[in-house]
């Protein structure tokens, strides 16, 4: 299991993205990290999954233990190779190269062929979609088709926590509704989920327990039955608003 | 027409030579972003080693012995200076910066070793000349054809189909990704400067041999001779970087061979040519023929 602990972390010298923030993700569980633009939750999968430093920030306190062993300072491809994989935020597949070369980058940390080739059929099994294109360019497929392939990618490493930051982003609701479907299949499969999103609709249908992150701390927390009853999700997450009860 | 194909034969496998250069200068920049300009001083460093080494343990040792030495600078460049730096956060230009620093400290000792001298390469195919109906040549620059497109191919099958290549070009296309799915990025460096070591290592071995004059202290401006070819085809395009190589050695040799016809523009405009293609290129397509145009994004 994930445990994030007092977590503290900053951007440049000074500017605090994380203040003492926790957070534990059980084995085979799922987990939804809710919050407005700014509030951290990237920030704090970045810490996660080790590529805080790569992009100019850094881990000033507390812990992050994966199965008992701290993630502290260790590179991504450690983090990669010990089991949480990362799918980053607005898709990011790599556009020049092919669907297939995509999934092979996905895979790069697993040396066993065996193994990446039962992966590759998991990924193709979940999005068939991507079979009879995976000669052409990442760049042509559509936004939708991106997400897919983008989670492929990360299956490709066979994780045991799939992290996924704002898989809903920009997708229209059909194409939500699919990637939320794919979500639960994978979870379903035993691989545990730490979902970051702006939807908490989406999120809250598909976690056993969720946190609300507000400019760095965590302000709300339990389980995803009680956060959908509370009325500050509800106002803030889930549209209905302060406009209804006041009319 | 005669002394024209000749002329082109003598410019591709020139050309051909460049290739081998601008390749590792496109491989680097592709996985790292820098410009290795320390690439002139290394390709004299193991040009002389092969010049020192070959009279005692012949051609082809010498010749390993080179590249292993080119193999060996590039990735004691890339690790000692170029890796640590980046982690501390040194950007791109600064690495670019620091390559032209280590290209003169070198450059000083190599050429303090060779002082006036000029050495010769023998080279197995010595300084045969093969004629054939009207036409001759020396086998040297088939020979340098041959095994210069031989490690090409090889190379773009390796960028292609390996592993690696596909970290590579992963790396090259979004490096924070590519660090999410567990590339590393100090390896996928360290291998191409090790591959543009290599590359630097068997161009020079033909640049110095039969039929050029042999190894001296200008040697290294060669790699100059080398960029002209990498902007020409686009600082991220390796196929690119083969038509450059390929265009300047081309119009090098068949406008230094058409001199006297030219003599209007000047003495030797043979020499000034490939930068006039390049920025005629340029003014064209200001990413080089197959560069992409997003090149220097941060």
């Amino acid at each position: 299991m994930l445990e994030v602990q007092d977590v503290t972390a900053v951007y440049g010298r000074s500017t605090l993205a994380l203040q003492g923030v926790s957070l534990s993700v059980p084995a085979g569980g799922a987990v939804a990290l809710l919050g407005s633009n700014g509030a951290g939750k990237s920030t704090l999968l970045k810490a996660i999954s080790g590529i805080l430093p790569a992009t100019g920030g850094s881990l000033r306190g507390g812990t992050v233990r994966w199965e008992g062993q701290s993630l502290k300072n260790r590179d991504p491809a450690w983090i990669v190779r010990a089991g949480i994989v990362q799918v980053p935020e607005g898709r990011r597949v790599f556009a020049r190269l092919t669907i297939e070369e995509n999934l092979r980058a996905g895979g790069i940390t697993c040396r066993n062929r065996k193994t990446t080739a039962q992966a590759r059929d998991r990924v193709l099994a979940l999005f068939p979609a991507l079979e009879p294109r995976l000669s052409s360019p990442a760049g042509l497929l559509s936004g939708g088709e991106q997400q897919m392939l983008a989670i492929g990618r990360a299956l490709m490493a066979a994780p045991r926590l799939l992290m996924l930051d704002e898989p809903s982003l920009g997708l229209a609701p059909l194409m939500v509704r699919q990637i939320a479907a794919t979500i639960r299949e994978i979870h379903g499969d035993g691989t545990s989920v730490l979902l970051v999103e702006q939807n908490a609709h989406m999120a809250l249908s598909l976690v056993d327990s969720a946190c609300v992150l507000e400019v760095g701390r965590v302000a709300l927390e339990g389980t995803a039955r009680e956060l959908s009853q509370t009325d500050e999700i509800q106002r803030s997450y889930l549209g209905h608003g302060t406009d209804r009860t006041s009319a | 027409m005669i002394k024209f194909l000749e002329l082109c034969i003598s410019g591709i496998s020139l050309g051909s030579v460049y290739a081998l250069v601008a390749i590792g200068f496109v491989v680097i920049f592709k996985a790292t972003r820098v410009l290795s300009l320390v690439h002139g001083s290394l390709l004299l460093l193991s040009a002389y080693v092969v010049a020192r080494a070959e009279p005692t343990v012949g051609f082809l040792p010498a010749v390993l012995l080179g590249a292993a030495v080119a193999v060996v600078g590039a990735v004691l460049v890339q690790r000692v200076f170029l890796e640590r730096l980046r982690r501390r956060g040194a950007n791109y230009i600064a690495l670019t910066m620091l390559t032209v620093g280590l290209d003169i400290i070198l450059l000083t000792e190599v050429t303090r070793r060779i002082g006036a001298r000029v050495y010769g390469i023998n080279n197995p195919w010595g300084s045969e000349v093969i004629h054939w109906g009207g036409f001759s040549f020396p086998v040297a620059r088939l020979a340098g054809i041959v095994v210069s497109f031989s490690l090409i191919a090889l190379f773009f099958a390796a960028f292609k189909y390996t592993t690696w290549g596909v970290a590579l070009r992963a790396s090259a296309d979004d490096s924070h990704t590519a660090a999410l799915m567990g590339i590393r990025q100090s390896r996928v460096a360290g291998a191409a400067w090790a591959v543009a070591g290599a590359l630097a290592a068997v161009a020079a071995v033909f640049l110095v041999a039969f039929p050029a004059p042999g190894l001296d202290a200008s040697t290294s401006l060669v790699a100059l001779k080398a960029f002209p070819a990498v902007v020409l085809g686009g600082l991220d395009s390796a196929s690119g970087a083969l038509v450059g190589g390929l265009s300047v050695g081309l119009v090098e040799v068949v406008l230094s061979g058409y001199g006297e016809q030219l003599s209007f523009l000047g003495g030797g405009f043979g020499s000034v040519a490939p930068w006039a293609l390049v920025l005629l290129v340029l003014l064209v397509r200001p990413s080089g023929l197959f560069g992409s145009k997003e090149v220097a994004r941060v």
